[in-house]
């Protein structure tokens, strides 16, 4: 553990260091156009922490679902020849319902992007009505 | 603890040395393996350079130095005293913050990379070496989306939307081949991973699973193919649009330290890290990681990127059934035939 830590120590040192050192050699100097965010070269318009529709959403909750079952996975995976066939038929199982609820997923249409932004429009013209 | 574990199951018999001792080395071997690594990052910029330019059929940067060899240095020096961009809009912590995290994920990584089979090629062999780099490659995230939000801007903003759906899409068969290692190998250490392809490298075994993880692992990169969150040519820069300075080149470094961190991870799980005939094992493994970083440069000459959908496509209704088949069969292989992999740990 020790290594580690000081490695950890020198890395995060390195990282400081650098922006410390660029902020000595290359201080910044305000000017009102320079402070403007960038936006080809015209005048921003509005904020850009607007709300906005991800099409990709579901993804977001499904990487968790599978992550999390993937990880169940691994501790099969390391005493794999200790459990034998037995732990294979149960992992096996296991994995069949991950698959199922990647082929849900995917038959529900959470994986494509137009049928999402299309339901994603839908429901709000409705919340409108 | 670890480290306790990790001095049993080495082979040669370990010597304990006190703890000041350790204290001095771990310094020493920390301090080699930084200025190897910046220095190769540096290196790795220039050879991305050059050889673009020789696909391209230009000539690339060649009037520092002999052949444009001190390059890398000029452009450190550049960086350095450019001005610092400080916008006012921006939300400054997490702005100062953003550059900072992606450099020390990918570079606190190597701590458990082995270039060698003695303990002076790597830092510490954490038995959980390869949970240890999943959990720092998903904190590199973070980084890119913190990036774009923080920055205030709209291009920044876009970019770190689409890393972070691409990102965590993307994580998915990478964690899923590599149960496949595991399950060949029985161990999390990547020194043990390394020890088990003594006799047969992981790629005979699982050929899928070597493709699953490549093509994650240049997704992960977020270079061409998978080069959304920065799309020049769409979004400006993406998440670094409102970054200048050393800043900027701290994401720089990030990426290419993760290029490097990637090829070092496929080559010790896949291509038998140090094994090989005649040459010195540390040579060796510094063969196949350059040679895949120059398969990582030579995949951004030739391919275009990709359209958002087709590429989330990729991951989900591609990538993440062919990564549980890879394991069901490469579980079953492995059952089958149980001396297939000659000197794995247990």
């Amino acid at each position: 553990m020790l290594p580690l830590l000081i490695y950890g120590v020198m890395v995060v040192g390195l990282a400081v260091a650098a922006i410390g050192m660029s902020l000595l050699l290359g201080w910044p100097r305000h000017n009102p156009h320079k402070d403007m965010p960038y936006e080809s070269g015209i005048a921003p318009t509005g904020d850009s922490r607007i709300r906005m529709s991800v099409p990709y959403y579901i993804v977001a909750i499904m990487f968790i679902m599978f992550d999390v079952e993937i990880l169940l996975l691994y501790p099969w995976a390391v005493n794999l020849q200790e459990l034998g066939w037995k732990g294979f038929a149960i992992a096996g199982i296991f994995m069949i319902f991950v698959a199922e609820g990647l082929i849900y997923a995917w038959a529900r249409g959470g994986l494509s992007w137009r049928h999402l932004s299309t339901t994603a429009s839908a429901r709000t013209s409705s919340s409108q009505d | 603890m670890s480290e306790m574990i990790a001095l049993a199951a080495s082979a040669p018999p370990a010597v304990v040395y006190p703890l000041y001792l350790q204290a001095i080395i771990a310094i020493v071997k920390g301090a080699v393996l930084l200025f190897v690594l910046l220095t190769l990052a540096a290196y790795a910029v220039f050879a991305e350079r050059r050889i673009l330019a020789f696909m391209q059929g230009r000539v690339g940067p060649n009037r520092a130095g002999p052949f444009g060899f001190l390059q890398p240095l000029a452009d450190v020096f550049k960086l350095l005293t450019k001005e610092e961009a400080n916008p006012p809009f921006a939300d400054k912590w997490l702005y100062y913050a953003a550059p900072a995290i992606i450099t020390i994920t990918s570079m606190l990584t190597f701590a458990v990379i082995p270039f060698g089979p003695s303990d002076w090629f790597i830092i510490t062999d954490l038995n959980v070496g390869l949970l240890f780099f999943l959990a720092l490659s998903s904190l590199g995230v973070y980084s890119i989306v913190l990036a774009g939000w923080s920055s205030n801007s709209k291009y920044a903003a876009l970019g770190g939307l689409r890393a972070t759906a691409q990102m965590i899409s993307y994580e998915l068969p990478m964690s899923l081949a590599l149960v496949g290692v595991v399950l060949a190998a029985g161990t999390f250490s990547l020194r043990e991973i390394v020890c088990a392809q003594s006799g047969l490298w992981f790629i005979v075994i699982q050929p899928v699973g070597f493709a699953v993880f490549l093509i994650a692992a240049v997704a992960e990169s977020r270079r061409t193919p998978f080069d959304l969150p920065e799309a020049e040519n769409e979004i400006v820069a993406g998440f670094h649009t409102e970054y200048s300075s050393m800043k900027f080149a701290l994401f720089f470094l990030g990426e290419y330290v993760s290029i490097m961190l990637l090829s070092c991870i496929i080559a010790v799980v896949y291509l038998g890290g140090w094994h090989g005939p005649w040459l010195p094992p540390p040579l060796w493994m510094l063969i196949k990681v350059g040679a895949l970083v120059f398969f990582f440069i030579w995949i951004r000459a030739t391919f275009p990127r990709l359209r958002y959908d087709h590429l989330m496509e990729l991951g989900w209704k591609w990538l993440l059934p062919l990564a549980i088949a890879n394991v069901v069969i490469t579980a079953a292989l492995l059952l089958a035939f149980p001396k297939l992999v000659q000197g794995a740990g247990k």
